[in-house]
């Protein structure tokens, strides 16, 4: 037993020593767009911790061992909600034993629920693939979706770090400012892109395509979650000739092969875009992001 | 105890009943029947408009989507419309706070070159003690999730297993605290025990189509008890779990000799720690250290395959310790899982025996004792080591193929007075496992199993598994 504890009170040291740094709050966004806005309304009061990447596929992470560790100090919880993390999100609260960030906590902010959702399916089956029953939990591609949950972020913020209400609201002001802006501005950018009919690969661009008046025709995955199948792009081909899509249009962290093929088949330009920031070097922030997305899109419709 | 100590309470309660009614007729005699009437009425008249109001925003909406063309959606407009969509889904109706249910079905097709009746471990598990899946067509098992928040203190979960035998067992039935906060979650009731890494884990989710070796010999496939469990995560980045149960002991380690144990207190006890963390981009780990320990106060303890002599019936007292080591590592390009992926698992268990022997407490089974041999009573040490170690790759968003190696190490044994009627079984239970699984959504797994069983010295068991397993109802997570 005695040759144990200096072993096992260094193991202690190692680990006290990795304990996190003392900011007024700690907040866990399950997304990158998510740490992003919390980032832009807290500043230096929160430390800000994305739990994923633009290259994951959010709907499928592991709950892995950093994630529940770094729930346990949380006292904010900022994430997509509508069922997008249900494979993972609960047991990494649940074994993170942080009673702050459990649902219906002040700590606990579900982006989905400030905001009116897409895609509510009338019919609940899974024949019908992964549907998500409560809507399309993708919502932070419509910029106004960002103010609504900026809003009430700005009111947590607020209730869990009463010191610093003043400065959350001065942020959140000039963050709704620059927003507002920054949303007209993108308005008018993406006029020509207005009634352009697209092929989408996942519907996780629904909320982009809809702010901006753009026409989905058709998925490369046939149904919800389910990969696409070369029976389900001949069937595409075919529907492309009757009524051709301007675009075929897909994240980048999916696979470009089917795109490839049908933008090869129908001389469609096929492109790839960031689904969130970090998705490619350009969409740094919230503001690069939609630029980016907008850009990318809009040069794709010229060539 | 006085007689005063006994009434004191009962006085309480009695005033408690009187008083009580006098509060619930305050709040009627306020109110009136009047009142309430008008009260209800009032009701009725809210619930009719806005009845009739849900209707003609209904009507609006269709109207309104019957007009939109298609292709040119305003993004004024487009802003307007959706929460009527948003508010239907969130109709409320009866079943609202029923308990979330979730099924999983689960099949097999299996060819196996020796029959499941004279499978044995050998220096583990005697023949009829344990077994692989039925031959041919069968059904496996079917399992029955329930689970439910109780109040803001609770969680409940219900976990049925209903086996090819037609027979239900509770596999899981427990509370789980929601909200105790500081890292800590306390559960009690029946649960699989948190030792080890594949322990915890369902047979649905399991990578193959069976447990490992070491788990099946010494574990039962899944270790389960009735009892509590407290874990605490430390309050650092990096992932620290420690865990601790205390159980009856009602499933014995080792041996499969079920038998309930009749006696006050705690029968068993575990303690579990976990360390985790990322490592790079695409890489996550968890290291994991288990020791369990039973008291034993008499029970069967069948070690026909160590009996020189058949037929024998053997009673243990003492104490079992079972000492884990197990590792995980997950890795994909860059955290995505969708494409591809790599998981590797190895664990280590070691039981340990000591205690009393007696050897052939049955005569009449014609055994030792028959033979005028009598029964003896001795101290026995016993101890039975298992590994494996496994690789799973996803080389495709669809596709994942697996190869297990499963190895026990011949039991040591001493066993005293004992030693001449017990034979240290000089033998290596091993096998491999090659896997082969399609999964067409993340609800549905069709797998391919070949195994080259080697658990019983001078008979190799070939087994082909073709399994099906499916989950139907709520939408599952997984741990780690």
């Amino acid at each position: 037993m005695n040759r144990i504890v200096p072993y096992f009170a260094t193991f202690l040291l190692l680990l006290l020593g990795s304990a996190p740094a003392n900011a007024a709050l700690s907040i866990f966004a399950c997304e990158p767009e998510w740490a992003a806005l919390a980032s832009e309304l807290a500043g230096a009061r929160a430390t800000v911790y994305a739990a994923t990447t633009a290259q994951q596929n959010v709907h499928m992470v592991q709950a892995r061992p950093s994630l529940i560790a770094r729930a346990r100090n949380a006292d904010l919880l900022i994430c997509s909600g509508a069922d997008l993390e249900v494979g993972w999100l609960p047991p990494v609260i649940q074994q993170s034993g942080n009673e702050r960030i459990v649902p219906g906590k002040r700590g606990n902010l579900e982006a989905a629920n400030y905001v009116p959702l897409l895609d509510v399916p009338a019919v609940v089956d899974r024949a019908l693939g992964d549907l998500h029953p409560r809507g399309n939990p993708h919502v932070h591609l419509d910029p106004h979706n960002l103010l609504k949950v900026a809003h009430e972020l700005e009111l947590r913020l607020a209730a869990l770090d009463p010191a610093g209400a003043t400065e959350y609201a001065s942020r959140a002001k000039a963050f709704a400012a620059r927003m507002e802006t920054a949303i007209r501005h993108w308005e008018e950018r993406a006029a020509p892109l207005r009634g352009v009919g697209v092929i989408e690969h996942h519907k996780e661009f629904t909320y982009l395509f809809h702010w901006l008046g753009m026409t989905v025709l058709g998925s490369l995955e046939p149904k919800p979650g389910v990969e696409p199948t070369s029976s389900h792009l001949e069937e595409l081909l075919r529907q492309q000739k009757e009524s051709p899509a301007k675009l075929i249009l897909q994240a980048n962290n999916r696979d470009p092969r089917p795109a490839q093929w049908l933008s090869e088949k129908t001389a469609t330009p096929a492109v790839a875009l960031p689904w969130t920031l970090g998705g490619d070097a350009a969409a740094r922030d919230l503001f690069s992001l939609f630029d980016e997305l907008i850009d990318l899109m809009l040069k794709a419709r010229k060539s | 105890m006085k007689e005063n100590d006994v009434n004191r309470p009962k006085a309480w309660l009695l005033a408690f009943a009187w008083v009580l009614p006098l509060f619930g007729l305050l709040p009627a005699h306020a109110a009136g029947d009047n009142e309430i009437e008008t009260l209800r009425g009032e009701l009725t008249e809210l619930r009719r408009t806005y009845e009739a109001r849900l209707q003609a925003l209904e009507q609006r909406l269709e109207t309104a989507e019957a007009q939109r063309t298609p292709a040119v959606v305003p993004a004024s407009t487009a802003q307007a419309s959706p929460p009527e969509a948003a508010g239907a889904a969130r109709a409320q109706s009866a079943g609202t706070f029923n308990p979330a249910l979730s099924l999983i079905l689960n099949g097999t097709f299996s060819d196996q070159s020796l029959a499941p009746s004279e499978y044995r471990v050998t220096g583990y598990q005697p023949a009829g003690q344990t077994a692989p899946l039925a031959r041919s067509f069968s059904l496996g098992e079917s399992e029955l999730f329930v689970t439910a928040n109780v109040d803001h203190y609770f969680m409940g979960a219900l976990n049925l297993s209903l086996n090819d035998a037609d027979r239900a067992t509770v596999e899981e039935a427990y509370f789980r605290t929601l909200e105790l906060g500081r890292g800590l979650n306390l559960k009690g009731g029946r649960f699989l025990s948190g030792i080890g890494y594949q322990n915890s884990v369902h047979a649905h989710a399991w990578d193959f189509v069976d447990p490992s070796l070491v788990q099946r010999a010494l574990l039962g496939d899944n270790y389960g008890d009735d009892g509590l469990q407290l874990t605490w995560l430390a309050p650092t980045d990096r992932f620290l779990e420690l865990g601790v149960e205390a159980g009856r002991g009602h499933q014995r380690v080792g041996y499969a000799a079920d038998n309930p144990a009749d006696a006050n207190g705690v029968g068993s006890m575990a303690a579990f720690a976990h360390l985790g963390d990322d490592v790079g981009t695409g890489g996550s780990y968890r290291l994991g250290l288990s020791y369990l320990r039973q008291r034993a106060n008499t029970v069967g303890l069948p070690l026909a395959d160590l009996d020189t002599v058949t037929g024998t019936t053997n009673l243990f007292r003492g104490r079992s310790s079972l000492y884990g080591l197990d590792a995980v590592y997950k890795w994909s390009p860059q955290g995505n899982t969708q494409y591809q992926g790599l998981k590797l698992v190895a664990e280590v268990f070691s039981l340990h025996r000591d205690g009393i022997l007696t050897y052939d407490v049955n005569p009449s089974t014609g055994g030792a004792g028959a033979q005028g041999l009598g029964p003896q009573v001795d101290p026995l040490r016993l101890t039975q080591t298992g590994w494996y170690i496994q690789g799973v790759w996803q080389f495709d968003p669809v596709w994942r193929t697996g190869l297990r190696y499963d190895r026990l190490e011949a039991p040591s044994l001493e066993a005293g007075a004992n030693a001449s009627r017990l034979s240290g079984a000089d033998f290596r239970p091993q096998r491999l496992s090659l896997m082969l699984d399609w999964n067409p959504s993340e609800f549905s797994r069709i797998r391919l199993q070949l195994s080259q069983d080697r658990s019983q010295p001078g008979a190799r068991d070939d087994q082909i598994f073709l399994q099906y397993n499916y989950s139907l109802g709520a939408h599952g997570a997984h741990g780690y």
